[in-house]
């Protein structure tokens, strides 16, 4: 009889409450686009794109370092998105001696900081799986690090573009953010952000068309 | 949740090792599954394999029964891919697991006459905690909460033994809310007095 026993300890204990945890650093990726309604996409647009890829969180405590020998390939990637939806390329000569204004500005940002979390832990004092007596002092410390990154291509308003600084906010049209792990494998770091760059554009038909009705 | 499995271990041994009193109660555990529906499916679709129930019966007459039954059913999914929110999208590996704890009283009726092969319908009346948990990349979402639940139920129990009888059953889980959950467990178990 103490069989049915074993059998219901077993099966209580093979439940398990979160099943199928990530295997994958890469499914750790998300992808996140925003529009702004009121934004007319209707139309084929011109867009700038400065040649720069700025670190947004270079002077915090948890910041890291970032190596800038692929910026002129991932800039090659979100041009290519951008000139794929139809959207025409204004350079800064077109601007300051052609006097054209593009329709959007695009800001491609990065922030890449480290988290260490510090823990705990007791473990039980056992001679064996069945026979313990309680814990062992002292106490184990210890901590956990991890890397991760996120990077932003922003769409906004070009007005002020001849005259910086004259407004102080200014009109997002539509923004992607891609955040993720990173790995100590930088290129497993480059292939993914490509992959989300393209994945942010690909959400965003939009881009390329008329402008959605506004949800309700 | 090791102590539900001991809470559970021990009610099965106690029930296992017991002598028949003139009230009769069987105790018994079961495997069970669940096949997610409605607002349940849409959260995790799929199959689960997953899941135990523990249970009381206490022999009123040669029909009837009346008891308890608390279960521990759990259902996951995995699926990549992109959510439309308004004017914003979301894309990314998306974990999401049910964990849902009825617990029931309940009375069931027996056809078939004792000694043989006995189909019997019942019907559980309680409560569940019913927590639902979804994962994107390095966000969680949880939400935990009390549901009023009903389950009404068919099997069979089949005589295994003098104090041993092995029973398969079907349930249908109804939990109140908004929204409303409902999945059907499948359980394979024994029981014993």
């Amino acid at each position: 009889m103490k069989r049915l026993g074993l059998v219901a300890l077993a099966l209580g204990l093979g439940v398990g409450c979160y099943p199928g945890d990530p295997t994958s650093i890469s499914e750790f990726d998300t992808v996140l686009t925003v529009r702004n309604p009121d934004f007319a996409f209707s139309e084929a647009l011109s867009f700038y794109m400065p040649d720069t890829i700025v670190q947004i969180n270079e002077d915090d405590d948890d910041a890291i370092e970032i190596g800038r020998d692929n910026d002129e390939e991932i800039l090659a990637r979100v041009r290519s998105n951008l000139l794929a939806q139809g959207w025409t390329e204004l350079t800064r000569e077109d601007i300051q001696n052609g006097g054209q204004i593009p329709d959007l500005a695009i800001g491609n940002l990065v922030m890449a900081t480290e988290n260490t979390q510090w823990w705990v832990s007791y473990p039980p004092g056992c001679w064996d799986p069945w026979w313990c007596w309680g814990w062992y002092w002292p106490p184990i410390y210890g901590s956990t690090t991890y890397r991760a990154g996120s990077y932003f291509v922003v769409a906004a308003s070009a007005l002020d573009i001849t005259d910086p600084g004259n407004t102080d906010e200014l009109e997002v049209a539509w923004s992607g953010a891609m955040n993720g792990v990173l790995a100590q494998n930088t290129g497993s770091n480059f292939d993914r952000l490509l992959d989300g760059i393209d994945q942010m554009f690909e959400q965003s038909p939009y881009l390329s068309g008329p402008t959605p009705e506004p949800a309700n | 949740m090791k102590k539900i499995a001991i809470v559970a271990a021990a009610a099965l041994v106690l029930g296992a090792t017991g002598e028949a009193r003139a009230q009769e109660w069987f105790w018994g555990g079961s495997y069970s599954m669940s096949l997610p529906l409605a607002n349940t499916k849409d959260f995790n679709e799929g199959f689960s394999f997953r899941g135990v129930t523990i249970e009381g019966r206490k022999i009123i007459n040669e029909n009837f029964s009346t008891g308890l039954s608390f279960g521990w059913h759990v259902m996951n999914d995995v699926r990549t891919g992109t959510i439309e929110l308004d004017n914003a999208a979301a894309f990314g590996t998306w974990y999401t697991y049910t964990n849902s704890f009825p617990l029931f009283v309940n009375a069931h009726y027996y056809a078939g006459k004792p000694g043989g092969i006995r189909p019997f319908l019942g019907a559980n009346v309680g409560t569940a905690i019913y927590e639902q948990r979804a994962e994107v990349g390095q966000v969680a979402f949880t939400e935990d909460k009390w549901r009023f639940a009903v389950a009404p139920e068919a099997g069979f129990v089949i005589p295994l033994g003098w104090y041993v009888r092995g029973f398969v059953s079907a349930r249908y889980h109804y939990m109140t809310g908004s929204p409303t959950q409902q999945y059907l467990s499948f359980n394979v178990g024994i029981a014993s007095n």
